[in-house]
């Protein structure tokens, strides 16, 4: 299976990736790869098989409408990040 | 005569009204400091585990039943993937090919004429954070992050922006009275996108539209519409071909602008989220939600009036406000008095507090003259304060009308032999006077006398003096 640098300039771009020029050969090769590793899956027959919505058998795993009684102090919650009169910091974004 | 016609199709963001959010147990309400409501699960940091809100999924099926909907037995959640910094996740947790509702219709009029605008379908989804704009750059306050939302996709039905407005007005309507969401506009808990393209008139096909986002008020909506159409019609007619976009609508120049070129469906790369597993709605489960749907705003009214020989105003008054209407119809099927019903909770400012079996038990208690009718209130305000029932308060406070027609004879030989010039002014033509011999009565049975029987014993005994 190939990929064309269209497709990884693509992948690349979804990711928030950026490819040095020198390494787009490579990567484009490791990652025909995998596909062509995945493809064998396309040699099953699916047609009558229902599709998967998840792999363990449950369903309605639900909680009921009740507020916590306790919160997490917002100095630990963003202790992780940097952080200025209680909001996350970040980068200036336009729009 | 127009030779072009818009062809537009609505996406509407309504905020659920629960008490949680959709995957965790932070509160849903708006306001607080920044990132005080909010928590490890709906800031997306890693090793957490979303768990489904039930409420959400009620509230949104039967917002979906309001709006004439089929309600799915199997429905999944799936990840739409984007980079943006109010989310911090980097994927919204969404619906894709299972939502919860499809193929719904709202009924709109405009000037006169009738029109059904299909509603494609319904999903719920999670809510992203907000940004704000600071001194060095951006910051992220992510309490609004994972609230409920439903998502309600039009059919590419509507034509005009009086039948927008028509349509969003009567969404708003519906999706109140259904008791999911208070739908206000300016407070954001309810958004719209306005999807537009133009063709010419006759022709049938569908051509490339815009997406315009982040209208929050129907008199900006129904500018948008009207410029946005303009604007592709000046394109078209100029020879320039037009791209599918998304833009944004400037009321202060009344036009539209690009905000960005629209990504492929496909570059969202949803996949079923394996986090959360599948939601599957029995027909039990349709049955008990089914009815829990009210009749249509308009049936009510009707039913109010015909029916229950409400004034017009009254009911009127009562269908304004869903919580309100939803009490007293609840409440009216347990008296036989609706019209003394209606006017007992209409002079309690907050009626819709009360629970019905309250106003039921009030009502029957004034018809059947067990209690006078200024006891509602003094037991209102007791109700509110003990939360005892109405039947102990009505004993704590002795507000017992005196049905004793003997009890009330011996008071009112007291109240006559202590009032002899009252009586005198009466016996001597001024009829008002027994209201000052009434009010001696009732003050000597602390307000608990049937005014009507009072009254007609005070005035055989007059009449034999």
């Amino acid at each position: 299976m190939q990929l064309d640098a269209k497709t990884l300039d693509t992948l690349a771009w979804l990711s928030r990736l950026n490819i040095p020029e020198e390494e787009t050969e490579a990567l484009s090769e490791s990652i025909a790869e995998m596909l062509t590793f995945f493809q064998q899956l396309s040699a099953l027959d699916t047609q009558d098989v229902p599709p998967t919505a998840h792999i363990a058998p449950l369903e309605n795993v639900l909680r009921e409408d009740i507020p916590a009684e306790t919160r997490l102090d917002r100095d630990l919650l963003l202790s992780g990040t940097e952080s200025e009169d209680g909001f996350i910091t970040l980068p200036k974004v336009i729009g | 005569m127009a030779k072009y016609e818009s062809v537009i199709g609505l996406e509407v963001h309504i905020e659920l009204r629960t008490k949680t959010k959709i995957f965790c147990d932070c509160p849903a309400d708006h306001g607080g400091d920044p990132n005080t409501r909010c928590c490890p699960v709906c800031m997306g940091m890693p090793g957490t585990l979303p768990v489904l809100n039930k409420q959400v999924v009620d509230f949104a099926a039967r917002a979906g039943m309001m709006l004439n909907c089929e309600i799915a037995h199997f429905s999944k959640m799936d990840r739409k993937n984007y980079f943006y910094p109010d989310l911090p996740k980097a994927y919204q947790i969404s619906q894709l090919d299972h939502p919860l509702c499809e193929h719904g219709y709202i009924d709109i009029n405009v000037n006169g004429e009738e029109k059904r605008i299909g509603i494609t379908r319904i999903h719920i989804e999670e809510d992203a954070g907000k940004l704000v704009h600071m001194e060095n750059g951006s910051g992220a306050d992510c309490n609004r992050c994972g609230v409920p939302l439903i998502e309600i996709v039009s059919e590419p039905d509507i034509r005009t922006a009086a039948q927008a407005k028509a349509y969003l007005e009567r969404l708003r309507e519906l999706v109140r009275w259904v008791g999911v969401s208070d739908c206000q506009m300016e407070a954001g808990s309810m958004r719209c996108d306005v999807n537009l393209s133009i063709r010419p008139v006759g022709d049938s096909n569908l051509y490339t539209r815009s997406e315009i986002k982040n209208l929050n008020s129907l008199k900006h909506i129904c500018a948008a519409i009207d410029a946005e159409k303009a604007r592709q019609i000046d394109e078209t007619e100029a020879g320039r071909e037009l791209v599918q976009e998304t833009r944004r609508y400037d009321p202060e120049k009344d036009r539209t602008y690009t905000m960005r070129v629209k990504e492929n469906a496909n570059d969202y790369r949803y996949f079923p989220d394996p986090d959360l597993v599948p939601i599957i709605l029995t027909d039990e489960d349709h049955a008990r939600l089914r009815a829990m749907i009210p009749d249509l705003p308009e049936e009510r009214l009707e039913k109010y009036i015909n029916e229950y020989k409400l004034p017009e105003s009254t009911a009127k008054t009562l269908c304004d406000e869903p919580k309100l209407a939803n009490v007293y119809q609840a409440a009216a099927e347990q008296v036989q008095q609706p019209k003394l019903l209606a006017n007992l909770m209409l002079a309690d400012a907050a009626a819709a507090e009360i629970p019905a079996g309250v106003w039921a038990e009030l009502t029957n208690l004034c018809a059947a003259n067990k209690i006078n009718r200024s006891a509602p209130a003094k037991l209102l305000e007791a109700y509110r304060e003990s939360g005892k029932e109405i039947a102990v308060l009505v004993t704590e406070l002795g507000l017992e009308q005196v049905q004793d027609t003997g009890m009330l004879n011996t008071i009112a030989d007291e109240v006559l032999a202590a009032n002899p010039k009252a009586v005198a002014d009466y016996k001597a033509g001024k009829e008002a006077a027994i209201k000052a011999l009434m009010g001696q009565v009732m003050k000597r049975t602390k307000g608990t006398a049937n005014p009507q029987e009072a009254t007609a014993v005070l005035k055989e005994k007059l009449a034999k003096l």
